[in-house]
């Protein structure tokens, strides 16, 4: 139903989302940190979803999302971190740039699913 | 001028437009004024109130008017430039009304006292009331939090915990430190989750308190529903909810319910073994009582088998594995045939392993798991049994009730086959006919053991539920047959005597060892025949009949006069009577006292007879007391057949 893109430098972390993503019909583009993540953002301007990773080598996941909001090249799509830790620090920097929600690693499959929906919904 | 004149149009209009009550003060002419409202408010005419601070006083509810003047006191002394009040006004129809009273003051310059006070009263009794109301509610939710048997608390941004929770959350966690302290510190010590878990725990909440609902939607199930908590020193389970409050979308707090729920968790247990056994009841109801007991007959040789090859095997035979697998195979088969839900499941189980081992020949052999395997389907097999046994009552050995092809023969059918061919017998002499009748003989006398069966099968049973030692059988059928159309009326009567003996006649073991006899206690069943009749004597080594108890119950159920002296036979009889049980307590097994009677009755239908014969060995003759004995059933001739 909607293109999502998928950066996780794990490519077992990409392939469990990416499954439950398919399986509830969404297409996805990995990318495996933020500099892939941005090229690829750069030539699908289709895609209507974000889910990275933080800790990433290269670029990690919220420079990444600054990068989005500074440069007004990226289309501005909503956001959603995938990640092992939280902290304030990070959650305001996410508000910032465009992250809309937060998911601990593992996710559950159903929560994941309707969560994205109500997202690509608004 | 047109300023001024502005200035004092506009104060008027507001003036006739507001709701509050407006007074002035001028201390100098001594002139006081109340504004229309102020009366109107009270319920009284413009002009009715006389304007005056006396008349404010008056007005005043007593209970306030204490506070009022000593704030006024400085007020007018100029201590204080303005106050800020509340008190009641009494209305014209003497109810009160509650005013909000606010005043300034102004001074000359360099002056110690005012010159002029002003004021206005703002009707709040609406707002009173509901404080009032809230008040109460407050009141209430306190009393539910400092009541309520659940641990309720809210967590905040920060991940600690607010001050505000119910009382017995302290009990919950131990601790009466508990506001503004880390949550999962306090929720999580003393339990079974582990560092990492805990940890994620902590993320989670991060995640989710103060940001959008969604961040509650995908990551709630990282917070855990139930816990082990040892609280007191006692293991428990705790069930906890965790929901989130929102305000415009976000999350605000987390409110956490705890709850101890181990009772409710041990009574959802009971529930689901109950449903379970209904189930199996179904499915045993489903298959006739013979095949039923054909299949456990034969599963549990199966299991035997299995658990023989394996624990006298030492070398890993592969032949055992296909025997195990041919076995158990059909015990699947069987199982799912007989919709015996429960068992094919563990079955398939077993079978699956049996399966990897043959298709991974060089897979060492787990033999521990091997045995298990088929001590759970073992133990699947023996509850079916036990069910269908002892809640079902459903006995007799499949080979009494399902021949592999059997013909089911009505009883007149056999008696007129009888009767032909014991004409023909007489009529001639060919040996053929000789073993036809024999034959026939076979299906229409039944030998004692097998009347005696569902007496004997339930020996054991009896005996455990009564903590009695299995009392030692001993059945003589000397010869003889029994015709088939009494079986039933003996059958149930044998039934009767041997539970009463097992539950009434033989003692509990320490009580034989006091009265010299062996701890297991001896029932015997003997047939003999006497030519123009058969009888089945039935006597058991226990305590004997209670004379004395059967006497005091007839006489207590008005079967006796109370001064009748009656012989030990004539209050023997009595045990034929229905209703009178001597037993203290009624037992599922027996003690209803209608047993005797009715099966009396159904011999005597049957053409038998049934009599009880005490054993004589008290030396003064007529004293009542416990006394040996043995039943007697009468068979007529035509009932029974002596074969040597």
């Amino acid at each position: 139903m909607a293109k999502i893109l998928l950066i996780d430098d794990s490519e077992t972390a990409r392939v469990r989302v990416k499954i439950d993503l398919n399986s509830a019909g969404h297409v996805v583009l990995e990318a495996e940190n933020g500099i892939q993540g941005l090229e690829v953002l750069n030539t699908n301007k289709d895609i209507q979803l974000i889910i990275s990773d933080v800790n990433m080598p290269g670029m990690d996941g919220l420079t990444m999302c600054e990068k989005i909001t500074t440069d007004n090249k990226y289309k501005k799509v909503p956001i959603v971190m995938l990640t092992t830790q939280c902290d304030e620090g990070m959650k305001i920097r996410g508000k910032k740039n465009g992250v809309v929600a937060w998911i601990n690693k593992p996710h559950k499959t159903q929560l994941l699913i309707s969560g994205i929906s109500q997202i690509l919904a608004r | 001028m047109q300023e001024k004149e502005k200035n004092l149009e506009r104060f008027m209009f507001l003036l006739g437009g507001i709701e509050d009550g407006v007074w002035d003060w001028d201390l100098e002419t001594g002139e006081f004024w109340l504004s229309d409202r102020s009366s109107t408010m009270l319920g009284y005419e413009v002009g009715e109130l006389t304007p005056s601070f006396k008349t404010l006083i008056e007005l005043i509810h007593p209970d306030d008017l204490g506070n009022m003047l000593e704030v006024w006191t400085e007020y007018m002394e100029g201590k204080i430039p303005s106050y800020c009040l509340q008190y009641r006004l009494r209305k014209k129809d003497n109810t009160y009304l509650w005013a909000e009273a606010r005043g300034i003051s102004a001074k000359h310059e360099g002056g110690s006292e005012p010159y002029r006070l002003s004021g206005y009263h703002t009707d709040i009794t609406v707002r009173k009331e509901q404080e009032r109301i809230i008040s109460e509610k407050t009141a209430d939710i306190h009393n539910m939090l400092h009541n309520m048997m659940h641990g309720v608390f809210t967590i905040v941004s920060g991940n600690t915990i607010h001050h505000e929770y119910s009382s017995y959350l302290e009990v919950l966690l131990g601790t009466s430190d508990i506001a503004n302290r880390k949550a999962t510190t306090l929720l999580f010590k003393d339990t079974d989750l582990g560092v990492n878990r805990i940890d994620q725990v902590e993320v989670a909440l991060t995640t989710i308190i103060g940001e959008d609902k969604l961040a509650f939607d995908f990551n709630s199930h990282m917070l855990t529903n139930e816990i082990i908590k040892v609280i007191n020193g006692v293991e428990s389970i705790i069930h906890i909810q965790w929901i989130p409050i929102t305000r415009n979308h976000i999350v605000d707090k987390l409110l956490v319910i705890m709850q101890d729920s181990t009772e409710i968790n041990r009574l959802n247990i009971e529930a689901k073994k109950q449903q379970e056994e209904l189930a199996i009841i179904g499915q045993i109801l489903n298959i006739s009582i013979g095949k039923f007991n054909q299949f456990i007959e034969g599963s549990k040789r199966f299991i035997v088998e299995g658990t023989k090859l394996l624990t006298e095997d030492s070398d890993n035979n592969p032949e055992i594995i296909k025997t195990l697998f041919r076995n158990m195979h059909t015990i699947k088969g069987n199982a799912r045939t007989l919709e015996l839900l429960y068992l094919t499941d563990l079955s398939h189980e077993a079978e699956q392993y049996y399966q990897e081992i043959t298709t991974h020949v060089d897979l060492p052999w787990n033999k521990e798991k091997l045995l298990s395997d088929l001590e759970l389907v073992s133990k699947g097999i023996e509850r079916y049994e036990q069910i269908s046994f002892r809640k079902l009552g459903r006995k007799g050995r499949a080979s009494d009730l399902l021949t592999s092809r059997g013909v089911f023969v009505t009883g007149d059918i056999l008696e007129n086959l009888i009767g032909f061919t014991r004409k023909l017998k007489d009529q001639s002499s060919l040996p053929l006919l000789d073993d036809i009748y024999n034959e026939l003989m076979k299906i229409n006398y039944l030998p004692l053991e097998r009347l005696a069966f569902g007496a004997v099968d339930s020996i054991y049973s009896l005996a455990k539920e009564l903590e009695k030692i299995e009392p030692a059988l001993s059945l003589k059928n000397k010869g003889v047959g029994i015709s088939h159309n009494i079986a039933e009326p003996l059958k149930s009567a044998l039934m009767h005597i041997v539970r009463n003996a097992i539950s009434h006649g033989i003692e509990l073991p320490g009580e034989r060892i006091l009265a010299g006899k062996t701890e297991q206690g001896k029932i015997s069943i003997e047939v003999v025949d006497f030519g123009d009749h058969a009888e089945v004597h039935i006597e058991d080594d226990g305590r004997g009949l209670p004379l004395h108890l059967i006497h005091e119950k007839a006489v207590i159920q008005n079967l006796i006069p109370p001064d009748a002296t009656p012989t030990p036979q004539d209050v023997a009889e009595f045990i034929f009577v229905s209703g009178l049980s001597t037993a203290s307590q009624l037992t599922q097994i027996s003690g209803r006292g209608v047993g005797m009677e009715a099966a009396r009755t159904f011999l005597n239908n049957a053409g038998c007879t049934i009599n009880i014969n005490l054993k004589d060995h008290q030396p003064e003759k007529n004293k009542l007391t416990f006394v040996p004995f043995e039943f007697v059933i009468s068979i007529p001739n035509e009932k029974y057949l002596f074969t040597s």
